[in-house]
């Protein structure tokens, strides 16, 4: 009996995983370009707006580049599966960051805009669901990993997230990331447009990216490399 | 009254809202060209040291000294299919003293032809900055000294030429890149680099190998001596990189950088960097120097401990930086501050001080320590 029930619970989270893969394709096409806003909203209503360029290729390759604020407007990152670096115009050369460092400030930090797929960084532990909802418990594949659990509440219809709060090992609670205002997008792509970050480390802070265009786009693998990461503005072209 | 205040409270909610969630698609059109750069001012406050030989020797008998600078940096780059042009020029005034220079300077001006995705060529004036360092490049061949204590200010390059090859892998080794560089000196053309006529090639292969960035460096020359180098750069941990650089002169010097970056988990940015140079002053000739061109000694150790939102200030950080001469335990060290407002404008406040005996490199300076401000805008 005991078999039989470890043999349907694999098959079960295996088909749990290829759901995590199904809300990570309705995010986002596997290769594309997209530009996001970044808002950090601070407590007492004061503002600070980035625009972001990224262009994604498969599963581990990612570039994107500051457009602005001015004051980081030119700066770029690249993330090669777990290498990621920093360009900064005046530097003029990259060098290596960390994950959990913050690019930006605020609520923010460099995994969250660098983001590749769920489905890339976490294996599904646990899936339950209710009549709309699938709520999945997402374990970290490796330790390079910025949170290491992930709770994801996706919405059964949509197959996208509505909600996702992220633990570290420790099991504290770093962020709640909430997913709004679904729409369809110009190139056919339906999926929240919004999210909203909140951390009890930055008491009174809210974080929110706004997707303003996604566009489905095939890329050279020499795009992502450490030549080209100053060079990131020529792709917009 | 209650009823107009509430409709307007729903109108600038709701105002405020669609300005924060709205995406506005004129913001990312491009242009066929590209700007941006700052401008920036400094001053120093600095305290004389009396007992420097250099007090001495300039017959100085006041305790201050004061020294602006307002510098202009402007980047633009225009685009043309898979053509374009680079450039970074900058104009400074100085006010040393209540003596004024202006000097104005090209640092990068210089034609990028993209041939195809793997093979690119430069022509003109480019600052390389090759190098794993943080503070030291020993491997930075051709690139003009940078200065330790501002490690992230921009500076001028080289006129080369520069051909790459550039290619993508799957597997252990995942990137390859070549670079074949051409740089000729003359009276008049990279005179710092060399006096006269002479012609410099160089050679660079990077890997990516096994996570690895790691760079084979020769550089030969007609007139003088060649170089051979070496630098790698690893995440041993996701918050925890190591890096380093080897350089050596064919029948002379040789110099090398050991170093690590690591982030703490209360958000501390260690970076510590040890620098070795074998033809670097020794603290002798230390010693008996008046006047000391900065960090030409033989070995120093450079510690910077840095914090971002230190009281959860967000868009700030605090710094402490030690640099070290270990060959005559003289100090050279910096506290600060850095604040960047949502107007673009970023300042950096800290204080500096050297200190060491009187026959040291950080000891002798003129001046005991100072106080620095810098004001930047971008745009």
């Amino acid at each position: 009996m005991k078999p039989i029930l470890l043999l349907l619970t694999t098959l079960s989270l295996l088909g749990a995983n290829e759901l995590l893969e199904k809300i990570d394709r309705n995010l986002q096409p596997a290769s594309s370009e997209s530009y996001k806003k970044l808002v950090n909203i601070e407590p007492d209503g004061s503002k600070k707006t980035f625009l972001l360029y990224q262009v994604k290729k498969g599963k581990e390759k990612m570039v994107s580049l500051f457009l602005e604020p001015e004051s980081e407007k030119g700066r770029a990152t690249l993330r090669l599966g777990d290498n990621m670096w920093l360009y900064i115009p005046n530097v003029g050369k990259p060098i290596r960051i960390a994950s959990m460092q913050s690019v930006v400030g605020g609520v923010f930090n460099n995994s969250d805009i660098m983001r590749l797929d769920f489905s890339t960084e976490y294996k599904v532990t646990e899936q339950k669901e209710n009549n709309s909802e699938y709520i999945l418990t997402l374990k970290a594949k490796n330790d390079t990993v910025a949170y290491d659990k992930l709770i994801m509440t996706a919405d059964k219809k949509s197959l996208t997230p509505k909600k996702v709060v992220c633990y570290a090992s420790t099991g504290m609670l770093i962020k709640t990331l909430t997913y709004k205002n679904i729409k369809k997008f110009a190139t056919g792509i339906v999926r929240p447009a919004v999210v909203e970050t909140v951390s009890p480390f930055h008491k009174g802070y809210k974080s929110i990216m706004v997707y303003g265009k996604i566009t489905p786009k095939n890329f050279a693998n020499e795009v992502f490399t450490l030549d080209n990461i100053s060079k990131v503005g020529t792709l917009r072209r | 009254m209650m009823r107009t205040l509430l409709v307007l409270f729903i109108l600038y909610t709701s105002l405020t809202y669609s300005d924060d969630y709205s995406f506005d698609m004129e913001s990312i059109e491009t242009k066929s060209f590209e700007y941006s750069g700052y401008l920036r001012t400094e001053y120093k406050y600095q305290n004389l040291n009396e007992d420097s030989p250099l007090y001495s020797l300039l017959g100085r008998d006041d305790r201050t000294q004061e020294i602006s600078l307002n510098e202009a940096l402007f980047r633009f780059t225009y685009y043309k299919d898979n053509f374009k042009l680079i450039s970074a020029l900058s104009a400074r005034y100085v006010n040393n003293d209540g003596v004024d220079e202006s000097i104005f300077t090209a640092y990068q001006l210089y034609a990028h032809q993209t041939l195809s995705i793997n093979h690119a060529i430069d022509i003109g004036k480019k600052t390389l900055k090759w190098g794993k360092g943080y503070f030291f490049n020993p491997a930075a061949f051709l690139d003009r000294p940078k200065d330790p204590t501002q490690p992230e200010n921009a500076y001028e390059g080289y006129v080369m030429a520069n051909y790459s090859y550039n290619k993508s892998f799957e597997g252990d080794l995942k990137n390859l890149k070549l670079d074949f560089i051409y740089m000729p000196t003359s009276t008049s053309v990279n005179d710092d680099f060399y006096h006269d006529t002479s012609t410099n090639l160089a050679l660079k292969l990077y890997l990516l190998y096994l996570d690895t960035d790691i760079e084979f460096i020769y550089l030969y020359s007609d007139e003088q001596k060649d170089k051979l180098g070496f630098t790698f750069s690893r995440n041993i941990l996701p918050h925890f990189e190591v890096h380093g650089e080897f350089a050596k002169e064919i029948d002379g010097y040789h110099s090398y950088l050991l170093g690590l970056k690591y982030v703490t988990g209360t958000d501390i940015t260690i970076t510590s960097e040890y620098y070795y140079n074998s033809g670097g002053l020794s603290k002798e000739e230390i010693s008996s120097s008046l006047k000391l061109l900065a960090f030409s000694g033989k070995s120093y150790l450079v510690n910077k401990f840095s914090k971002k939102e230190p009281f959860g200030i967000v868009y700030s950080s605090v710094y402490f930086r030690d640099m070290f001469n270990t060959k005559d335990n003289s100090h050279l060290d910096a506290l600060g501050f850095i604040y960047t407002f949502k107007n673009n404008i970023e300042i950096d406040l800290s204080y500096n001080l050297n200190t060491g005996n009187n026959e040291s490199e950080f000891g002798k300076k003129m001046v005991s320590d100072f106080a620095w401000l810098k004001a930047t805008w971008y745009f």
